[in-house]
């Protein structure tokens, strides 16, 4: 079958509108498969791999719109790239069913809708500052989803908006809960008096929707961006959405997420923890040692996991149990399935390989893999001597986080769109080293609308390979997609289920790294599982 | 001495919000029956601000 490709020069269109053109020419008389994508280097890879790229494409370009269609046998090649291309070059329109009333300004969109008090931004990272600083001078808070604001802009933003009283949450805040409502990706999670402010969105997921399961809920949940915590910013924003839960009636716990921030950095913020805040805390600050801990009010967890175990245990032994019977599983019951799935695989297959849509799970499994097997290879690696060589090609035990932007320039986060990362576990089962795929399946507000389905054809094909799957979904019952509806798409598919990430890891670790694995873990079990 | 810095209002009060950017999060939020609204800065990027608002209120 024909392989054409046209090149609009210039064209831009955004990662949600490229997904959902691709699903529409799909579905366009004879066309049998087809990809709409910008021109980045991910996306011509992907094209290649899947046998959708001619020779048009090689000049293409970051800003140019790529195209890309197989033409069914007894189509007229020309007549079907017509009818793309008119699909594609109508305007765009926001979408949803009913139509949107689209605006053009901020000032214009402030007077239409009266009484706004947040804004999501989620423009090109470039272009993010003077929206921002707009809505800051009309007295708008601003949660960012948008990365890649230069340092000086966030700075600027947050000393701005500090000055104003407002919150500048971001830049590259996946997720915030306020007043009970989901923005960015987040969970639907039960409303309680735990109150999460952390630098790290898929941290604020698992951690929201492990207290849901044992019965705990959120009074917000208020994400600031991995940067918020770099040496520049200093916990700027951290420590405002810390004195905003401290004066909020409904938050009695504190909980502060941090992925691997600089130590002076997590310094500065617990000082500010011990001057300015009353209730209890629990900080996890992945990747670090606990600072030394005084007997008190401050408790320090070293994973996702046991930053909720520690909630559990301080809100008394009914909700303990909760954790122990839901979440938790023992030391003997981990050995136990890990050496069941040795027994199933291959002498050759001896490697991990985790696949990751987000990029705080992926770094809590590193961390537990380093504890556990020795550091794995990654394209975000716990240190540079593990730095992937390609991202595109796994090496040993590999954890790869697909939303990181070598993966999502011009395409749309993998938590959206699963194509990368059926792909890859495709490649991945091809690989006779390869002996278990790990993945988190994250549902949400903002998530794919069938996270897990998605992937059961990849996973099925890994399973009569010769792999195990392994699998963590970071969602509640409430969630649009609902956790039972995935998690029964996922076992029926083979995978084998897991209630948190740090359990999917510990087990998978065990899996691939025997009896030296197992008596880590039983020594660390405390700090990891606990 | 008490500080007299502001802190900010948010938790308590109705969320009203713009959306700048990615339509999926509009539709995440009306699907919480929240009151919003989109912004688009990039359908009319040669407009200049007096232009786009009267283009806004002629929508």
């Amino acid at each position: 079958m024909p392989v054409l490709n046209v090149v609009k020069r210039n064209l831009f269109r955004d990662s949600i509108q490229l997904m959902r053109l691709t699903e529409d020419v799909k579905k366009l008389d004879g066309v049998d498969d087809a990809v709409v994508a910008m021109g980045t280097d991910t996306n011509r890879r992907l094209l290649q791999d899947l046998g959708l790229i001619s020779k048009e494409t090689a000049a293409a370009g970051d800003g140019d719109l790529i195209m890309a269609v197989r033409v069914r046998q007894g189509f007229d090649g020309a007549d079907v790239m017509q009818n793309v291309e008119k699909l594609v070059m109508a305007p765009p329109a926001a979408s949803g069913g009913q139509r949107t009333t689209v605006l053009h300004s901020v000032s214009s969109a402030i007077e239409r809708l009266g009484g706004a008090n947040l804004a999501i931004v989620s423009v090109p990272g470039g272009q993010a500052f003077e929206p921002s600083m707009e809505l800051l001078r009309n007295g708008i808070n601003v949660h960012l989803f948008s990365d890649h604001v230069p340092p000086d802009q966030e700075l600027k933003l947050k000393e701005f908006a500090r000055s104003k009283g407002l919150l500048l949450m971001g830049p590259g805040a996946g997720t915030s809960i306020i007043n009970g409502i989901g923005l960015g990706f987040a969970n639907s999670v039960k409303k309680g008096d735990i109150g999460i402010v952390a630098s790290a969105g898929t941290g604020i997921q698992e951690v929201s929707i492990m207290l849901d399961r044992i019965g705990l809920g959120v009074s917000a949940a208020l994400g600031v961006g991995g940067t918020d915590v770099s040496e520049k910013v200093g916990g700027l924003m951290m420590k405002e959405c810390l004195d905003v839960l401290e004066k909020d009636e409904g938050t009695k716990m504190l909980m502060i997420i941090a992925k691997t921030p600089k130590e002076r950095v997590i310094h500065e913020v617990m000082s500010h923890v011990e001057k300015e805040t009353t209730k209890p805390v629990i900080a996890c600050f992945l990747g670090l040692d606990a600072p030394s801990a005084k007997p008190g009010r401050m408790t320090y967890a070293k994973t996702l996991h046991s930053a909720v175990f520690r909630a559990a245990r301080a809100s008394g032994k009914e909700v303990e149990d909760a954790f122990e019977g839901r979440i938790s599983m023992e030391f003997e019951e981990i050995l136990k399935a890990s050496k069941a799935s040795a027994l199933t695989l291959g002498k050759r297959r001896k490697f991990v390989r985790g696949l990751y849509s987000g990029g705080t799970l992926a770094h809590e499994t590193l961390l537990i893999f380093r504890e556990l097997t020795g550091e794995a290879y990654s394209n975000t690696p716990l240190s540079d001597r593990f730095l992937l060589p390609d991202p595109n090609k796994s090496k040993n035990n590999s954890v790869v986080d697909l939303g990181d932007e070598f993966f999502t320039a011009g395409r749309a986060h993998p938590m959206i769109d699963p194509t990368l990362r059926r792909l890859r576990i495709a490649q991945e089962a091809k690989d006779p080293s390869a002996a278990a795929i790990m993945l988190d399946v994250v549902l949400g507000y903002g998530s794919s609308s069938d996270p897990g389905g998605a992937l059961t054809n990849e996973i099925e094909v890994a399973m009569r390979g010769g792999l195990a799957v392994m699998a963590h979904v970071c969602g509640t019952d409430s969630d649009p997609q609902s956790l039972g509806e995935q998690s029964h798409k996922l076992t029926s598919a083979g995978a084998t289920l897991f209630a948190s990430n740090a359990l999917l890891s510990a087990e998978a670790a065990l899996v691939v790294g025997g009896d030296q694995a197992s008596s880590r873990l039983k020594r660390r079990w405390g700090d990891l599982l606990g | 001495m008490a500080r007299t810095k502001k802190t900010p209002k948010l938790l308590g009060s109705e969320l009203v919000v713009l959306n700048l950017g990615l339509d999926i999060f509009r539709q995440a939020l009306e699907s919480q029956n929240v009151r919003c609204v989109q912004v688009d800065l990039t359908q009319a990027p040669k407009l200049d601000k007096k232009l786009a608002d009267a283009l806004d209120r002629l929508l």
